[in-house]
């Protein structure tokens, strides 16, 4: 087993992407290289337009690089067939999106447990990960709820037991605090902070929201579709001591 | 737990992302419930064409039993209800028309009803993806949702049918109507009008989830609420 490997979790090289809007190209992203080990924190931010999203698309195998490319634990994204991608996207990665997501129609439960059984395991194997993820975000007490039943805060809870019921490698969040208020907001970061921690996960979040600087190990700022500048936490906390 | 890319590779190829049948089913069960009204619309419009379907077969064919029994007393009957004999022996063009209509109304009304379902679901699909799931998986999920239709549809349509048949042919022939009709030509036309309504619906869903499978994560994903 390769060592150096195994640590470097997400590998984007040189990541180029165009789109074709009406007869205009857009270069969404124009060259952006970034390597997150097993474990990080990572916070993407930028102004909205800046291809943070685009990125975040990249790293989870949702959209593919004009040029360059997306290597997850060792697999150059790219070069494999769609299923392929969907079954690691379920066995490597967590979703947790801005808007939640939940399935309405499925009790809080069922939600957590949708990766489980697409991933194979068994029924009641699924539920009893899944109610054990709702314990550890606080709402083993709201198992049969739908997410309609659920406050904004409740329900991300219930998308981040889902994101980590697969014991994934890395957790994709795209705003995850941008629909919700300051407190609450704080407790999904600190929620998901410790949490990664205890299950040595890595975190690629985008966002807006300076309170999510204090738990990243780095922070990528992307602008204009390229890299602007990489703080890492000890440098970090100046920072934000100088803009407060 | 760390596997070197070789192993997981391995994993990947081995087993595919497939949802057991039962939350297939619950999935498709809460989705036909969420859009009930639409739901029920659709429904009736399957059980009609199947209430048609099996209502003319069993109907001709018992016209046909009883112009087939040489008896004085049963031609009366059937002369005194007006019953083209020879036309419904031979297969009357005009049934067999409508029965078609009925049918291709019913197959456009279910893909109509599906299409919609997979415009509003658009997100959920996408979820369903980013989370994992195959295209296959969203292909089965609509497949299923339209087949429960399809089944319980034909399976209403059917005694509808079937009831009409039994009181028409009542008050027409009396006690000729039960006792010409065979339990074997009407399971018959019962089986053959229950694998018309669900293979129709099925034909129906086949284009929306298509369009749902084929829907790509990103583009679910930036459709807002």
């Amino acid at each position: 087993m390769t060592r150096t490997s195994a640590e470097i979790v997400v590998d984007v090289q040189d990541v180029h992407r165009e789109f074709r809007l009406g007869g205009e190209i857009v270069r969404a992203l124009q060259g952006i290289t970034l390597q997150v080990g097993r474990g990080e924190f990572v916070s993407i931010m930028g102004p909205s337009g800046s291809g943070k999203t685009t990125l975040f698309n990249m790293i989870g195998g949702l959209d593919v690089p004009t040029r360059g490319s997306v290597t997850l634990l060792g697999h150059p994204l790219g070069a494999l067939p769609s299923h392929i991608v969907a079954r690691l996207r379920c066995r490597k990665i967590g979703y947790i999106f801005q808007s939640y997501n939940l399935i309405p129609v499925l009790t809080a439960l069922d939600n957590v447990a949708l990766p489980s059984l697409l991933l194979g395991r068994p029924q009641a194997e699924a539920r009893n990960r899944a109610g054990a993820q709702l314990d550890r975000v606080g709402l083993g007490d709201r198992l049969d709820h739908r997410p309609d039943e659920l406050s904004g805060g409740q329900q991300q809870r219930v998308a981040i037991a889902r994101a980590f019921v697969n014991e994934p490698a890395v957790i994709l969040a795209d705003e995850p605090t941008g629909n919700l208020d300051l407190k609450t907001g704080e407790e999904i970061i600190r929620m998901l902070s410790v949490m990664s921690k205890e299950d040595n996960v890595t975190i690629i979040s985008t966002t807006h929201d300076h309170k999510m600087l204090s738990v990243s190990d780095r922070v990528v700022w992307v602008v204009g579709g390229r890299i602007d500048r990489v703080v890492n936490r000890e440098d970090l906390q100046i920072q934000v001591g100088s803009i407060t | 737990m760390t596997e070197t890319p070789q192993e997981l590779m391995a994993a990947l190829t081995a087993e595919g992302a497939h949802l057991p049948t039962k939350t297939l089913f619950q999935l498709a069960w809460a989705g036909l419930r969420v859009r009930l009204a639409r739901s029920l619309v659709t429904l009736l419009s399957v059980v009609l064409a199947i209430a048609y379907l099996s209502y003319s077969g069993v109907s001709n064919d018992l016209v046909q039993r009883l112009a087939a029994s040489k008896s004085d007393e049963i031609y009366t009957l059937l002369r005194a209800t007006g019953i083209d004999v020879e036309a419904t022996v031979k297969g009357n063009p005009l049934d067999r028309w409508l029965v078609a209509m009925a049918l291709l109304t019913c197959t456009v009304g279910i893909a109509n009803a599906m299409l919609m379902s997979v415009t509003e679901r658009f997100r959920e699909i996408g979820t369903m993806k980013c989370l994992g799931a195959e295209n296959g998986t969203v292909v089965k999920l609509f497949l299923i949702e339209s087949a429960m239709i399809g089944g319980a549809g034909s399976l209403m349509g059917i005694l509808v049918g079937l009831l009409i048949c039994v009181v028409a042919g009542a008050a027409q022939f009396g006690r000729y109507a039960i006792e010409y009709l065979t339990l074997r030509s009407v399971m018959t036309y019962v089986g053959f009008a229950f694998l018309a309504g669900v293979v129709l619906c099925l034909i129906g869903a086949g284009y929306p989830a298509l369009v749902a499978s084929r829907m790509r994560p990103v583009e679910a994903l930036r459709v807002e609420e």
